[in-house]
Formats: C-alpha cells, structure tokens, sequence
C-alpha cells in the first residue's frame, strides 16, 4: 500500500485560538451549572403542580360534600 | 593741460583731496623722444602690390582649417620624449616586476594511442543464465533497502483537534491540561490536515448545535411565559375562589349566629 506522507497546516495566532478554546470550555461549565438550576427549579415546580393537583382535588371534594349536606336533604 | 579735463573725460570728477595732493603738469616740457622716421611711399603705391587673397571654394572656409591643420600637423617636430611622470602627492611605487621560477616542461600524455581489438586479451566466457535464480536488478535492492529512509513515517503523540474537539461529555477536560503539537518553530504551530478537517467540521457542528440551543431557548422562554400566564390565571381563580368560600362562610355561619 502507498504510503502517504502527512500534510500539515500551519496554524496562525494559536495563543488566541487556545484562549477562545478556554473561554468557551469556561461558558459550557456555567451553561451546565445553569441548566443544572433549571432542572432543580423544573422538578421543583412539577412538586408544586402535583401538591396544587391534590388541594385542588381536596377542595373539590370538600365542596362537593357541602353541596350534598346543603341542597341534597 | 588743465587735469579737470582730463578727469571730466572718464565722467569722474576730481576730487579736492586728490586735486590738493597733485602736482600739475609742465606737457610742454616732457622729455620724449623723436619718433623714427616714416616711409609712406608704400601707401602712394598700387593696390596690385597687395597681396594675393587665397580663393574660397564650396566648403568656404572650413576646407582651409583643414587644409591648414594638415600642414600644421606635417609641419610640426616630434614632441621629445617626457620623462616618467611621477605624482608628488603619492609616493606610491611601481611594482617590480617578479622573476617566476622556470615552468617544467609540459609533457601531453599519448591518450589518442589506440590498439587494435585482436591486441585485447579474451574475456572469460559467460556463466549460463538460471530465469528462477536469476540476479536481481540492483536499482531494485537498493530502492527495498533505501525505502524505510525515504519517508520516514511521522505520528502525532496527540493531536490538539482529536483532544481539544472530542464530543461534549459529563466531566469537561481540564483547562490546563497540556496538548502536544507539532512545532516546527517558536512562532509557527502546525497541524495535521486530517485533524485540521476534522477540526472544521466539529466546529461547522459546534456553530449548528448553537444556532439549535438558541432556537430551544426560544421556545423555553415562550413556554415559561404562558406558564407565568397560567399561574397567573390559576392566581385569579384561587382568590375568587377564596372569596366565594369566604362569602359562603359569612352567609351560613355568621348570618346564623
């Protein structure tokens, strides 16, 4: 097989690429840390709908006891 | 002579200082001598006497020039000989001629001296040819033997774009982890094509995953607006409701107490 000799680029201002590499590997670590809260915040919330489903379920069936004690006899 | 005329005639006046100081002069005694005597019987004489003016041909006057520089030139002496002109200012001599040692005599060798082919002696006679056994072309044994030294194979330890461009993960890399590059000089850092490729696409990926983050944002930040209405709704309906109940409170109990 023929052997193929490898072909390099010369790669200007590396400093800044490596810099830009940096702060951009820099912003995903805050993007996770923030999707991270919105995550906390999302379970947080489903908890709070899921508590409201039941007082709200609760409420109802409460006024529906005092409908029936009310208007039923 | 009165010498203000003489004064007046170069349209200079005298001046009194210079006048003071002038003696004036006695011209009717200056002792000058007699002038010889003078024939003018040349002038009372025919103008044939005269002579010849020499005539003017087509070229006017510039044939005579060189007609007279010829003659000139025939006519004058040779100019002597001047000695060895030497510059004061440099005192600079001239080189003496240096006295080379003999040359040895050049003897040309005889390479024209030719011989006749029956002078040759005879060569041995061939060996017979074996095709399976043959001899090998020596081109071809030194191209297998000079083949490992022609491209010597050359690996990146670890390349920048297979490190630095590998797909997200939970544990990001750490930001001062060292990468080893190929650096050729202080200044210029260069790469392999295939990881410079490669380095391309992942960032074309990279800028299309933004532009997808961007558009899911979006559609978050919507969502979380018509949940903020929502609760804001449910909100009403909690307090309406927390007012009916209070009204069905004071109806039944207060209005019966």
């Amino acid at each position: 097989m023929k052997e193929i000799a490898p072909i390099f680029i010369r790669i200007g201002e590396y400093k800044d690429v490596l810099d830009t590499v940096n702060a951009i590997k820099l912003k995903l670590i805050e993007a996770k840390d923030a999707l991270s809260q919105l995550s906390e915040l999302k379970s947080e919330e489903d908890a709070e709908i899921e508590n409201w489903k039941a007082e709200l379920e609760e409420v109802e069936r409460k006024m529906q006891f005092v409908d029936s004690a009310l208007f039923e006899e | 002579m009165d010498f203000s005329k003489v004064t007046g005639f170069f349209k200079k006046k005298a001046e009194p200082a210079q006048m003071a100081d002038a003696q004036p002069m006695d011209f009717d005694n200056l002792n000058i001598p007699e002038l010889p005597d003078f024939d003018n019987s040349s002038f009372n004489n025919d103008a044939s006497a005269m002579p010849d003016l020499p005539e003017i041909d087509d070229k006017g006057y510039l044939s005579d020039i060189e007609t007279e520089r010829a003659r000139q030139k025939k006519s004058m002496p040779d100019l002597p000989h001047l000695p060895w002109f030497k510059p004061a200012g440099r005192q600079t001599e001239t080189p003496k001629k240096m006295e080379l040692p003999p040359l040895p005599e050049f003897s040309r060798p005889d390479r024209m001296e030719t011989r006749s082919m029956h002078d040759l002696p005879e060569l041995p006679d061939l060996p017979d040819f074996d095709s399976a056994t043959g001899p090998r072309m020596v081109s071809q044994e030194k191209s297998s033997s000079l083949r490992g030294f022609i491209r010597p194979e050359t690996k990146l330890v670890n390349s920048p774009a297979s490190a630095a461009f590998r797909m997200p993960s939970n544990e990001l890399p750490l930001l001062s982890r060292e990468t080893s590059y190929t650096k050729k000089d202080k200044n210029e850092i260069f790469t392999s094509i295939n990881d410079f490729s490669k380095i391309l696409d992942s960032i074309k990926s990279t800028r299309s995953l933004a532009r997808k983050m961007d558009s899911d944002l979006s559609v978050m930040v919507e969502s979380e607006a018509k949940k903020e209405k929502c609760f804001g709704q449910m909100h009403r309906i909690m307090e309406d409701t927390q007012r009916k109940l209070m009204l069905i409170d004071r109806a039944l109990f207060e209005g019966g107490g």
